[in-house]
């Protein structure tokens, strides 16, 4: 009889253990993609590495983001889809286009499914607001694809899922009171093979 | 019936713990498991390495900027006060500091520096101390935690310059004979 209780506990306790641990991982994974602040394909939250941060944004940016600055330092959009809310696929062609943001510097940056930098020959791994080639008009085009293009191309991991983050440094004032406010540049699908 | 509603109640109020506690710990597991890469890699607490530029062979820290050269001090101020000393170059540059928790509880970047080379001395929770000079004081939440230094690689033609720079960095406890 004892043995059926001690039994019973045991399994309790596992089951439990399982959907608790379980279902923290699945939230801290999935919070990433569905925070507060949110335009077009980008999302962000005005509490990254802030000390006001709950629980849930703090297990999530010491996953995805780890030693990531408060916002009057610098912002960080993350894009884990193109426009269309379609996750961004490695076999896919994407164009992102955008303007001049209001920051002393910024950089729009690919990763891989786990996070890290996508390997390629050229170790071209972003552009920033130095590096990259604008138009006439004062707006850029990066080509996200695993083809090489003449201008402003950022090569695609190979299998799996990528990621964007915008990163922007001393950020205006107004950016930085109100991270919707920005222009962020789009992220458009060309062609999937 | 009864005995086994009991049980379904027991198993998610157990299951709802286990979910409070993992997401609670998980920032200071993160901070644990990147000690232990650092001890694994034969670094000491209180010493600023001086990382080399980010590839995408670097698998320590996920969503590196490789436009930055960064510095890591993991730091333990249970015994004694740590001072940081860092030239400061014609670019953005950041020292940011991280609790046990990972928050981001204090940075400083190149515009706002009182002096260059910069000279900060951080201190753990609820300690007295001597400042040795004229050093900015900045209280940690925790007495363990991670300075990072940023500097922003703006031409690629710079990188040996800001190298040199970058290594001019340094942590180190502070004896405080008290």
């Amino acid at each position: 009889m004892k043995a059926k209780r001690l039994f019973e506990i045991l399994a309790i306790v596992l089951i439990a253990l399982v959907i608790g641990v379980g279902s923290a991982v699945w939230v801290i994974d999935s919070f990433a993609k569905v925070q507060t602040i949110k335009d077009g394909a980008w999302t962000t939250h005005p509490l990254v590495g802030s000390v006001q941060a709950n629980m849930y944004l703090r297990a999530t940016i010491a996953r995805i983001a780890l030693f990531a600055l408060s916002r009057t330092e610098a912002l960080y959009y993350n894009a884990f889809t193109d426009e269309e809310g379609e996750p961004l696929r490695p076999e896919c062609d994407y164009i992102i286009e955008g303007g001049d943001l209001p920051a002393r510097w910024w950089s729009i940056t690919a990763y891989d499914k786990d996070h890290f930098l996508i390997p390629n020959a050229l170790n071209r791994y972003s552009y920033n607001m130095k590096n990259l080639r604008w138009d006439e008009q004062g707006r850029y085009k990066i080509y996200l694809s695993q083809t090489p293009k003449d201008l402003n191309w950022l090569p695609a991991a190979q299998q799996g899922t990528i990621s964007i983050t915008l990163r922007a440094y001393n950020p205006a004032q107004a950016l930085a009171e109100n991270m919707g406010s920005a222009e962020l540049p789009r992220i458009m699908k060309v062609r999937c093979e | 019936m009864k005995r086994w509603s009991y049980r379904i109640l027991a198993t998610l109020a157990l299951a709802a713990a286990f979910h409070v506690l993992t997401v609670m710990a998980f920032p200071r597991a993160i901070m644990v498991a990147l000690s232990w890469k650092g001890k694994d890699l034969g670094q000491s607490s209180n010493v600023l390495y001086h990382q080399p530029r980010v590839t995408a062979d670097s698998r320590v820290v996920v969503r590196p900027s490789p436009d930055l050269l960064y510095s890591v001090c993991a730091y333990d101020l249970s015994k004694a006060p740590l001072r940081i000393s860092a030239s400061v170059p014609d670019t953005y540059w950041s020292l940011s500091f991280f609790a046990s928790n990972t928050d981001n509880f204090f940075v400083i970047n190149d515009r706002e520096v009182q002096a260059n080379p910069a000279d900060i001395l951080l201190v753990g929770p609820a300690v007295s101390y001597k400042n040795p000079g004229n050093a900015q004081v900045v209280t940690s939440p925790s007495s363990r935690g991670v300075a990072l230094i940023r500097i922003l690689i703006t031409d690629e033609n710079r990188i040996e310059e800001l190298t040199k720079i970058q290594r001019q960095a340094s942590c180190s406890p502070v004896d405080q004979g008290l």
